[in-house]
């Protein structure tokens, strides 16, 4: 096999389809002109102030009361341990560990009431990526699966990358073709020697062979395209093309490789899976990723709240702090949508364990960028965080302010299997109190 | 050795560099032994390298030798097992210089122990044993051990094992009885005697070999097993399973396949859990003996004709009557009388005394109408609660639940009275790990403390229970309240004197009615669960039943907690002061926890007196429905001196609630940005108080200011002068009073008020307000200060003003 291998004038073992199953798209059964073809929708947001999305995913349901919505005049067993700072936006401070994100605050929107019903993980989990309350009847897509079949294909990347790796199935493309699903790195920035491996050529495929592929396939459709006249044909031209352009393009990869960033920079993110996900997020969204959600750490403090905070959350506040003020910076901050979100917040009280459980009444998420104003805190929990006193802040109404600052008509409707047409946010409303 | 163990650890103790405690067992090998020998055992853990004694729960096993290895993980200990030991599993503790171990068991056995010897995971390859023998072998994941014994015809053969039941870990043993062609003549998964454990008996049909193998149910990965084969006897049923204490019982053991046996069963003089009844006959002893619930009741035996209303068999009330459901379908009677008014529970024991039946239970008018039912209130058992509604006669009766039967379903029914009792226990410490056994025993440092939580389950009782054990360690003291009446556990304290000697004991815990009138009896309701497997249940507990206390050697730190001069006031907070003392070279941090927090106070979960300091302040609050009353709690400390967590507590100390000293009426308020404006209060000092106190205004939104007020005893009104800014976030603020006293150098916050502030948007300027501009007048003369006008106050003389000016 091995000889005729080497003797065939064929490309050799990896055929045309073959070759093109990049990154975890091939787990999907899709090629990677499946998926390009599958995102050549007319783009929207032509008119929108965020081009792109960072969604910051704390997996667990981080505790309010321990980030960004600490009660220091609330009785002991519910304050918790651990002390609190004052920050950049006059009387709303955060946890004693977000000393450098307080100093970004007057950059952010603090939302202390969002709220939702669904105290199970997973449940949890698919309100924040979805924008809507699990159905038996139907997978919604994520966000990114939204914005990446609304938006489309940025400089040949991706439009959706999941930094490192899917977090959840919801983060996926529900009733959307699995095409608009997210590109999932598949290995974590804070690894050294980190690389996007699928975005190289397969083992053995020089440069040259790839070009001599690639003119083969030229050639076979140019036979076609003599033969009959299709869009068909020309579309899926174009989804190789598309795919080629990808793979064989030198500023495409760069977008994904954080090496290129200066150590200074990346040791002011942090050398951490917070920073070095964040830092990556920023280098993909500036390199014309539509939606990166990244995830971080694992929330679900049932036991010792204050041990797991203070093992994760000064990596955090490092990184997201350092991403704050790189994106604004750059300039990109205006035209980036920062989301930090989790799946829930904690329980009012300590438990019998010195930890908190799963409480959605009442939690924070906190928005930056893309449209959102600066230094403002949204909406109040009570004297104990553990329900929302004003302006108390939806699943559907923060999925809607998100798609609105993306220039995306949340009240537009997608087709679902079955031709049936469902709304990309239903009943929701855009927040103008958080928009600029 | 052992006083070498010991001055070598008093050493390090003093030293405080590498003070060993918490020792932890993890088991004891070999697994088993037989009664009237003597064996060597292994007990591998940590930090059992100052191990001075073995604590025992039962009695047939005398400890000749401990000697720990120099490795701090093994200890040989000499055991010799008394010829008349009772049979099945024995529970050890070790005693160390410095703690009290984990629990685990041993099993003894009547027969000699050889150990299995591979290869004889082929059928062809059985490893030969001798009858009556028990073998000590391992199953491995796929493993099939087998091994062949030499038959005679009519001959009984009998296999057991133990396998989940000496809580090694969990696995699900399968044992069979193979004939020469390797035809399975009988097996066994799992026993309703012997739990997933299993056991078999077979008449052998002709002279010849036999092979009896054993392996996971499943082929999954194993673990131990003690295999006992021989000629024993193996009943599954014992009738009557009842009676009363010290009785002479004469049963019959059924489920045999010589045949029904009779025998005589001394019951013990009290009702104990480990009773065991063994069916002995020539040939042997079966090795799962029968539970006997042992009571006062007068016990009989149903004829077995009793299958239906006019037959029922008369039950004294009280009293208890055993039976068996015979064949399927069949339903067993009963009756008795009973007053109006009188209650009794019924309960039916079956599965949990090992029987097949899955008992549901009815009770009705004798001929008459049905009054109630229980299925599985008792696990798989039955029990109700019956109070008779008439003087009369009523029936009950009994069944399976899947309305199977035969000769072993056994079951006895319990006519009996309510009696009181309670069940004192101390709390599991990982409550998603039952087996986890930290802090499950009492080990008291001379000169020191040691405190847990003593819960307390009452039944059919109410009010305080005082908690006791029945014995001590000389120099051991026990320091509890009595379990308040709404409440299910109470801390306790123990303390060593400085020069009590290293000793250990198992004692009784219990918690009985600190009212004489009262009468409840009380156990203790410790246990050791083993092999967690799905859901978090344990496959096997062994009733421990008894709480070891122990005294160490000095811990390297010892922990006070300064009794609060001040009340703490309800809807108020403060500090309370732990108070460390170091011994010489020990400087780690040592971290503080509540033991006790009372209903509607908070105390801080943990706090760390940091390495090389002395002391922490333990944030401490009640709610504005805390009741007033004084309680008694303690903080219990942890540190690690070297090897291991070393836990001590302080002392029980006082806790007060009271209602707040002052008490303020708080007036809403409302101001416009960029102005000023008066929060008041209406003061009311219902403590006096010398001197005076701190008033703050708290709550107040970003960029609105004021400053603290100061009250005295006679204060009657309260102002604070808020400024606001023109960017003061507009909107409904909830603001209120804390007044800060001090008491004996101690801080004591009350929050007291509660209203809103409301900062308003000005209006925008009326344009018509310039054009009317006049010159400007000489300022009026300053009018002298009015009282003070509430809000209300200040509208309604905005109204009549403008009344006053026509209207307009």
């Amino acid at each position: 096999m091995g000889r005729l291998w080497k003797l065939s004038p064929c490309p050799g073992p990896t055929d045309r389809r073959a070759m093109l199953k990049v990154g975890a798209l091939s787990g999907l059964g899709l090629t990677l002109g499946d998926y390009f073809r599958a995102q050549a929708a007319e783009p929207a947001g032509k008119t929108a102030k965020a081009q792109a999305c960072i969604h910051i995913f704390l997996p667990g349901g981080m505790a309010h009361q321990e980030s960004f919505d600490p009660k220091p005049y609330a009785p002991v067993e519910y304050r918790g341990e651990m002390g609190s700072i004052p920050t950049k936006i006059d009387g709303v401070p955060f946890n004693e560990l977000l000393k450098n994100t307080a100093q970004v605050a007057d950059k952010l929107t603090v939302v202390r009431s969002m709220t939702h019903g669904e105290a199970a993980h997973e449940r949890g989990t698919h309100n924040m990526f979805t924008g809507y309350r699990p159905s038996p009847a139907l997978t919604f897509p994520s966000m990114g699966s939204v914005v990446a079949h609304e938006l489309g294909v940025r400089n040949n990347l991706p439009p959706y990358v999941a930094v490192p790796n899917l977090v959840t199935n919801f983060a996926g493309s529900g009733y959307l073709s699995s095409a608009y699903g997210a590109f999932a790195l598949g290995s974590d920035p804070a690894n050294k020697g980190f690389q996007v491996k699928d975005l190289a050529l397969p083992g053995g495929v020089t440069p040259e062979r790839f070009e001599s592929r690639r003119t083969m396939m030229d050639a076979v459709n140019g036979h076609f395209r003599g033969k009959e006249k299709s869009d068909q044909l020309d579309a899926m031209d174009t989804f190789y093309q598309r795919a080629y352009g990808l793979i064989s393009s030198e500023k495409a990869r760069l977008a994904f490789d954080i090496n290129k960033e200066p150590d200074k920079l990346r040791d002011e993110y942090g050398r951490n899976p917070a920073g070095q996900r964040m830092l990556l997020a920023r280098r993909l969204v500036e390199g014309g990723v539509r939606f990166v959600t990244l995830n971080y750490g694992g929330w679900d403090h049932h036991n010792q709240i204050v041990a797991g905070t203070k093992s994760q959350l000064p990596a955090f506040d490092q990184g997201f702090a350092a991403l704050i003020r790189d994106l604004d910076s750059r300039g990109l901050l205006a035209s980036t949508l920062v989301m930090v979100s989790s799946e829930f917040g904690r329980t009012p009280k300590i438990n019998a364990t010195a930890g908190r459980d799963h409480w959605p009444k009442v939690f924070s998420v906190v928005l930056a960028g893309g449209g959102i104003k600066r230094g403002l805190a949204y909406g109040k929990s009570d004297a104990t965080a553990s329900e929302p006193d004003e302006d108390g802040l939806t699943v559907e109404d923060l999925a809607h302010t998100v798609y609105t600052c993306l220039g995306i008509d949340a009240d537009k409707r997608l087709m679902s299997p079955g031709d049936r047409p469902i709304d990309i946010v239903r009943d929701g409303h855009t927040r103008k109190e958080l928009l600029v | 050795m052992t006083r070498l163990v010991a001055s070598l650890c008093a050493v390090c103790g003093l030293c405080g560099e590498s003070f060993s405690a918490s020792p932890l067992l993890n088991a004891i090998q070999p697994r088993g032994g037989q009664r009237g020998t003597e064996v060597e055992l292994k007990f591998t853990g940590s930090r059992l390298g100052d191990a001075q004694a073995v604590l025992g729960y039962s009695p047939g096993v005398e400890v000749l030798m401990v000697s720990p290895h120099a490795n701090d993980n093994e200890v040989a200990v000499r055991v010799k097992i008394a010829p008349d030991c009772r049979l099945g599993e024995h529970a050890f503790r070790l005693r160390t210089a410095t703690g009290v171990s984990d629990l685990r068991t041993f099993w003894v056995g009547a027969l000699p122990v050889v150990p299995e010897v591979e290869p004889n995971t082929e059928f062809d390859k059985a490893q030969p044993v001798p009858l009556n023998v028990t073998v000590h072998g391992n199953i491995g994941p796929e493993d099939v051990d087998h091994f062949v014994v030499e038959c005679k015809k009519g001959q009984r053969l009998s296999v057991e094992v133990e396998g989940q039941r000496l809580g090694s870990g969990f696995w699900d043993p399968y044992v069979a009885i193979l004939d020469g062609k390797r035809f399975e003549l009988a097996y066994s998964d799992d026993s309703p005697l012997s739990g997933t454990d299993g056991g078999c008996s077979v008449l052998v049909p002709a002279d010849g070999k036999y092979t009896v193998l054993v392996r996971e149910s499943s082929y999954q990965g194993g673990g131990q097993y003690r295999l006992h084969i021989g000629t024993f006897p193996r009943p599954t049923a014992m009738i009557p399973n009842g009676g009363k204490p010290g009785d002479e019982l004469q049963v019959r053991f059924l489920g045999d396949p010589l045949g029904e046996i009779k025998a005589t069963v001394k019951l013990p003089a009290a009702p104990d859990p480990l009773f065991r009844a063994h069916c002995v006959t020539p040939e042997g002893v079966s090795p799962t003996g029968f539970k006997v619930a042992v009571s006062d009741l007068p016990t009989l035996v149903e004829p077995g004709t009793n299958v239906n209303t006019q037959t029922a068999f008369a039950v004294p009330a009280p009293g208890a009557a055993n039976g068996v459901v015979g064949k399927a379908g069949e339903q067993r009677w009963f009756k008795f009388a009973a007053k109006k008014g009188e209650v009794f529970d019924l309960r039916v024991r079956a599965r949990a005394m090992g029987s097949p039946l899955d008992p549901v239970l009815h009770v009705g008018h004798l001929g008459g109408a049905y009054l109630a039912g229980n299925d599985d209130t008792n696990g798989p058992d039955s029990r109700l609660r019956f109070t008779a509604p008439e003087d009369k006669e009523y029936a009950v009766w009994v069944h399976d639940h899947l309305n199977k039967g035969g000769t072993d379903y056994f079951f006895r029914l319990e006519v009996a009275p309510v009696k009181p009792g309670t069940t004192a226990g101390i709390p599991v410490v990982d409550g998603n790990n039952p087996s986890n056994q930290d802090r499950q025993a009492v080990a008291v440092p001379k000169g020191g403390r040691f405190a847990t939580m003593v819960t307390v389950n009452r039944r059919d009782w109410g009010g305080p229970a005082a908690v006791s054990l029945d014995k001590l360690p000389p120099g051991v003291t026990l320091t509890a309240d009595p379990c308040d009446p709404g409440l299910g556990s109470v801390p306790v304290v123990f303390a060593a004197t400085p020069d009590a000697a290293p000793a250990g004991l198992l004692a009784e815990l219990k918690a009985e009615p600190t009212d004489p009138k009262t009468k409840a009896s009380s156990r203790t309701g410790l246990e050791a669960a083993f092999n967690i497997s799905l859901n978090n249940v344990p496959f096997h507990k062994y009733p421990a039943e008894r709480l070891a206390v122990a005294v160490t050697d000095p811990a390297p730190y010892s922990v006070e907690a300064v009794e609060p001069k001040a009340t703490l006031p309800q809807n108020g907070s403060y500090h309370v002061k732990v108070v460390a003392k170091r011994g010489p070279g020990f400087k780690g941090p040592i971290t503080v926890y509540p033991l006790f927090v009372p209903p509607n106070v908070g105390i801080q979960g943990s706090a760390v007196i940091p390495e090389g300091q002395t002391e922490v302040l333990v944030p401490t609050n009640a709610a504005p429905n805390a009741q007033a009353r004084t309680w008694r709690t303690c903080f219990v400390a942890q540190a690690d001196a070297g090897k291991g967590p070393v836990w001590t507590s302080t002392q029980l100390f006082t806790l007060t609630v009271a209602p707040p000293g002052v008490q303020v009426v708080q007036e809403r308020s409302a101001v416009e940005q960029g102005q000023k404006a008066s929060v008041f209060g209406k003061v009311q000092v219902v403590t006096p108080f010398e001197g005076k106190v701190t008033v703050n205004l708290v709550g107040l939104p970003a960029k609105a200011t004021t400053s603290p007020k100061e009250l005295t005893k006679d204060s009657k009104d309260i102002a604070f002068e808020v400024a606001t800014d023109k960017a003061t976030p507009a909107g409904k603020h909830g603001t209120w009073l804390q007044v800060v006293q001090t008491v004996g150098g101690e801080t004591v916050v009350t929050n007291v008020g509660g209203a809103e502030l409301r900062v308003d948007v000005p209006l925008p300027p009326k344009a018509t307000v310039a054009a009317k501009a006049e010159p400007a007048k000489p300022a009026a003369p300053v009018p002298p200060a009015e009282k003070r006008l509430s809000r209300l106050e200040q509208l309604r003389k905005e109204q009549e003003a403008k009344e006053k000016g026509g209207g307009q």
